[in-house]
């Protein structure tokens, strides 16, 4: 019974070490913007976006790190990237969406 | 009978008949006069719909079977239209019986049940005729300009499916053959200036079609399309100034855009 209680968490802290220097930020996306705008992270620190709608089909495109997905209702849309320069990076829904589509986007802010 | 009715009339052959049964229904649970009148009144209105939309389904099937690969749906649909109106029909007949033999209403309500679905199949058909083949679409009044406008929705959103499918190519090929079909329609002209940016990686051309392109004032999503655009490609050609200025242009137009002010702010940042 021991035994087993130390192999599991031997697991889960090896799975948490896997992840550890990877930030994980959630945003939703819905009819006409992202919930948060504004995503800070940290250069050269993996992130994985996990991205929800809200409402019906969207987009996320971050054309300086070659991202794009499609963000359905009901799914999680996840996305690994590692940020490898410092500055300000315009993120926007590329899948029509309603007149407001054009505002629908966001930053993500990479700090040193 | 013209077969350019037959897209209006199906809506009452399905609404009048469904809306029958369930009065029906509610006369059997809380018997009233009032329910079981309005239940066979909208069962007759129903049959007679569903009568007029066989008849103008027959002359429209020759429209609907032109469209490749749906002969076999158009022969089903038409044959559960036959079907409904012979149930219908029947069902009308003993709603007309329940008026001097209210016992018939059993009868009907079960019967309704039959007619309920078959209803429902043919009406699921018919929508898979017209949303899932356009079978009738853009052709059923013979006007071509209804055609070209099929057309240029298909070539639209068939690029905006091979973009997101991750093949930019065939959808810059496209927008191509959209923007030369309909060089008046400026919604497709910035389509095409986008791809030839987004899909090809050509500023140049972008800007060019873009610049040429005239979009009326109270196109307002479509001009903030165009002066994004023409920030975006002047930025990709090396013209860092013309982009801000682009960009000035377009706070100016719209003063509201949050998109607009920060992207202003980040290349103010970014020039230290």
């Amino acid at each position: 019974m021991h035994a087993t209680i130390r192999i599991v968490a031997l697991l889960l802290m090896l799975a948490s070490r896997a992840r550890g220097d990877e930030q994980v930020i959630h945003l939703t996306a819905r009819k006409f913007a992202y919930e948060p705008s504004e995503i800070t992270v940290k250069k050269d620190v993996p992130v994985v976006l996990e991205i929800t709608s809200l409402d019906r089909d969207h987009g996320f495109r971050l054309d300086a790190f070659g991202v794009r997905a499609d963000v359905k209702p009901g799914q999680v849309t996840r996305i690994r990237l590692v940020p490898d320069r410092v500055g300000r990076f315009e993120f926007a829904c590329d899948v029509f969406c309603g007149t407001g589509h054009e505002e629908m986007s966001g930053e993500l802010v990479v700090l040193e | 009978m013209t077969g350019a009715l037959h897209p209006l009339v199906v809506h009452f052959a399905i609404v009048l008949p469904l809306v029958g049964v369930a009065l029906r229904w509610m006369a059997l649970v809380s018997p009233g006069r009032a329910l079981s009148r309005g239940a066979t009144a909208l069962v007759a209105l129903g049959a007679v719909a569903v009568v007029v939309a066989v008849a103008t389904g027959e002359e429209a099937r020759v429209v609907a079977e032109e469209v490749p690969g749906t002969s076999a749906l158009v022969a089903a649909h038409a044959a559960w239209g036959a079907r409904t109106r012979g149930l219908l029909l029947g069902l009308a007949a003993l709603e007309l019986l329940t008026i001097v033999r209210p016992a018939a209403a059993i009868a009907a309500a079960i019967g309704g049940l039959a007619v309920v679905t078959s209803v429902a199949r043919v009406g699921w058909l018919g929508g898979e005729l017209v949303y899932a083949h356009a079978a009738g679409v853009g052709a059923r009044t013979g006007d071509s300009a209804d055609v070209a406008r099929l057309l240029l929705a298909g070539l639209d959103r068939q690029a905006a499916i091979d973009r997101r499918a991750g093949r930019p190519a065939a959808a810059a090929e496209l927008l191509d053959l959209a923007a030369r079909r309909f060089p008046d329609e400026p919604g497709i002209q910035i389509d095409a200036a986008e791809s030839a940016l987004d899909d090809r990686g050509d500023p140049l051309h972008a800007l060019a079609v873009a610049r040429a392109t005239d979009v009326p004032t109270a196109e307002r999503e479509l001009r903030f399309r165009r002066g994004w655009l023409v920030s975006r490609a002047l930025a990709a050609s090396g013209d860092a100034a013309g982009a801000r200025a682009a960009l000035e242009d377009l706070a100016r137009e719209f003063p509201d855009s949050a998109r607009v002010r920060r992207r202003l702010a980040a290349e103010t940042a970014a020039r230290g």
